[in-house]
């Protein structure tokens, strides 16, 4: 390299220096989207929605899609938000196998209730799976803005998987929730209204909140 | 070896610390310090001496667009070097999409296009933008009208100011910045 033009570029980078904010800590992001999802469960709790441990406790397939829904929101949520902050890769190499793992596990436990009901499983009209997913989103909503704020914020590669992991990821959050006090009870409900969810969240977030997160990211410089 | 790696760690989070207050002369003593090891991480990734010295310019840019990024309490290396890594990454897709435009070109026979006669008075722009060009610095000024208006690549353009692509695009940057800034009714 000559140094001579590096220099250049030096003493240019120099002239543009401002001073700026460094970006928050990943972990007050996370314990903020937290605490977000937390009001947005008190919100619902006022309203009358209460936890209902008996179909978990009874069917082992249940709890499994539980333990998918939050492994899938803690999975992506942390390599979604590491993602934007460049020497955090361990974060992001841990947290996606995390979170395919967790939304795999969820996906197949209610697909094999569905299986192992058989004929016989109560139907539960489809109306009600749309319910539990506008829930989700509902409990998921708050967490997303947040997670897509830092996502301008940092360095966002791909705006496109990001958003849909980062929809994934709140709504997964939101699904728990829902699943833990959902008491339609039926296999097909669960698989298509609590399992699906996150994806069908992330099918739908993906490009709005991509769009957002690509214009913010070019309007806003670091902030000051 | 070891110590001289947590010196210089300790030295570049200092810096980089200093920088983020707005410190221009840490920040200019970081980037230099960092030259010789960016260039080493560049050339074994590149194998390039030539594409080498436009990633390093790139890498810097890149550096600065991202400084909000760096936490001071955390560790300065992982940090930098995942800067860098994108950046080559971003330059060596960009080559190789550059240079399979070019093969197909020659493989398909499509004859070099012609140039458009590049006069410097036909480059009708709307008033607004040419009032907010106007409100740029000359040399922001000169880097936003080559590039867009007389659709310079930045090659050819730092090749006519006479500076190195990625000072010209640094400089394009600070002027699109104080440009969209000037659009939006604001000072510079």
């Amino acid at each position: 390299v000559t140094p001579a033009s590096a220099e250049r570029v030096i003493r240019d980078l120099v002239c543009d220096l401002r001073p700026i904010r460094p970006i928050p800590r990943l972990r007050v992001v996370i314990l903020g989207a937290l605490g977000l999802f937390a009001a947005a469960v008190a919100v619902h709790a006022a309203l009358g929605a209460r936890p209902h441990l008996a179909p978990l406790l009874a069917d082992p397939a249940m709890g499994l899609v539980l333990v998918g829904l939050a492994l899938a929101a803690a999975g992506t949520g942390a390599a979604v938000l590491a993602s934007a902050v460049p020497g955090r890769e361990a974060v992001v190499r841990g947290g996606w196998p995390l979170a395919l793992g967790g939304l795999a596990l969820a996906i197949v436990a209610a697909a094999w209730a569905v299986l192992a009901a058989g004929q016989g499983a109560p139907r539960v009209p489809l109306a009600a799976s749309l319910a539990c997913i506008s829930k989700a989103t509902s409990l998921g909503i708050l967490p997303l803005a947040l997670a897509s704020g830092f996502l301008v914020r940092g360095v966002t590669r791909r705006p496109l998987l990001a958003a849909a992991a980062a929809a994934l990821s709140a709504v997964a959050l939101g699904a728990v929730f829902v699943h833990l006090s959902c008491e339609a009870g039926s296999a097909l409900h669960v698989l298509l209204g609590h399992a699906f969810a996150p994806a069908v969240a992330a099918l739908v977030f993906a490009g709005p909140v991509a769009l957002w997160i690509r214009r913010r990211a070019n309007e806003t410089p670091p902030p000051i | 070896m070891y110590e001289t790696r947590q010196e210089d760690e300790r030295r570049w989070r200092a810096w980089m610390a200093a920088a983020q207050r707005g410190d221009g002369s840490s920040y200019e003593k970081l980037l230099t310090e960092l030259i010789p090891h960016l260039t080493r991480f560049i050339r074994r990734r590149l194998r390039d001496p030539v594409a080498s010295e436009d990633v390093l310019q790139n890498v810097f840019v890149s550096l600065h667009r991202a400084r909000h990024t760096y936490r001071p309490e955390r560790p300065f290396r992982p940090w930098l070097y995942a800067v860098a890594r994108n950046a080559v990454i971003d330059c060596a897709r960009s080559r190789s999409r550059a240079q399979q435009r070019e093969i197909s070109l020659e493989a398909d026979g499509v004859p070099e296009p012609v140039a458009a006669p590049r006069d410097d008075t036909d480059h009708e722009i709307a008033p607004e933008l040419a009032r907010a060009l106007a409100g740029l610095p000359p040399n922001q000024r000169e880097a936003v009208e080559l590039i867009q208006i007389r659709g310079l690549s930045v090659a050819e353009a730092a090749a006519q100011v006479g500076v190195s692509k990625g000072a010209l695009k640094v400089r394009a940057h600070r002027g699109y910045r104080a440009m969209r800034v000037l659009l939006k009714g604001g000072a510079p």
